[in-house]
């Protein structure tokens, strides 16, 4: 089995080459087969690899300039928490889109926690995460903030 | 028993205790100055009070909720826990999420949490991340994406 460490560095990796280099590739590669999303952006997308896919490639064109940094991960041998803050603009698409709402070009800097679950050859086998989604959309101006305060 | 094992134990005693109102377990599973790195936090007391409202918060919104640890692992003074949240909105409506009235319809959603661990296992900090958009549209404050 691998050390906290090892796993750590799996992840790092994953993080840096997926989201800040944005190469899906690495993603393509790292996630085993039979791979099982719990939060994929979009609950029509299923829970399969191709939706785990498909979401990471969603939030890298919604974000042309998003970069993630890893502000802690926590590890055992076949298990790595990411907690980690996503900058960037929101361009293209747009978040709130499924709202209806076009690109506000407004920046944004959020919180998530990810879960990923790895088997023996390092490969990616399972996943969860949430990330501040409502923190996102009052800092885009798309939703009041808690408490009235816009 | 190493750290971790014993932290973990804290974790499921903590969140017993919050299904059974256990207040006293609570104040003896967090410390007074328990720090919530969590959205919203802001708008509850300070400290273990704020917990301890969020729980009855919770309670007040869904009177049958029940929560279930679907993940829970740990390393040095950190643990990591998956927790899932049933319940119906027949008691008070879900004001925080722009609701007047209750809706009485179920909710089924999901947080993670990291807490920070004291050498005696009570749990000094705790950074957590809650699925609200599914809990807001589950009981119909925010669309569903692509408008079902």
């Amino acid at each position: 089995m691998r050390t906290p460490e090892e796993t750590k560095e799996i992840s790092r990796t994953f993080i840096d080459e997926v989201f800040n280099k944005r190469n899906l590739k690495h993603a393509e590669e790292t996630l085993a087969e039979g791979f099982v999303e719990h939060n994929p952006l979009s609950p029509d997308m299923g829970n399969d690899r191709a939706a785990a896919l498909a979401t990471m490639q969603a939030i890298l064109d919604l974000s042309p300039d998003m970069t993630v940094q890893v502000d802690e991960l926590i590890a055992t041998g076949d298990r790595v928490a990411i907690r980690a803050t996503y900058s960037g603009t929101d361009s293209a698409g747009g978040w709130g889109a499924p709202m209806g709402a076009p690109a506000t070009g407004k920046p944004f800097s959020v919180e998530g926690i990810d879960v990923a679950i790895l088997d023996d050859e390092g490969k990616l086998t399972e996943h969860y995460g949430i990330f501040d989604v409502p923190g996102m959309l009052v800092q885009l101006g798309l939703m009041p903030a808690p408490g009235g305060q816009a | 028993m190493s750290d971790v094992e014993r932290n973990l134990g804290t974790f499921r005693g903590l969140e017993q205790a919050y299904r059974d109102r256990d207040y006293d377990t609570v104040r003896r599973s967090l410390t007074g100055d328990f720090t919530a790195h969590t959205p919203g936090a802001e708008m509850m007391p300070p400290g273990v009070d704020g917990a301890i409202a969020a729980n009855e918060g919770g309670f007040s919104f869904f009177p049958d909720k029940q929560t279930e640890i679907l993940d829970l692992f740990g390393e040095g003074d950190r643990t990591v826990a998956h927790v899932r949240m049933t319940g119906t909105n027949t008691g008070e409506p879900v004001a925080w999420a722009g609701m007047s009235e209750a809706t009485g319809k179920p909710v089924d959603f999901d947080w993670i949490q990291v807490s920070r661990h004291l050498d005696d296992g009570r749990i000094a900090e705790a950074w957590a991340q809650m699925d609200s958009p599914k809990l807001m549209i589950q009981i119909g404050a925010m669309p569903a994406p692509g408008g079902n």
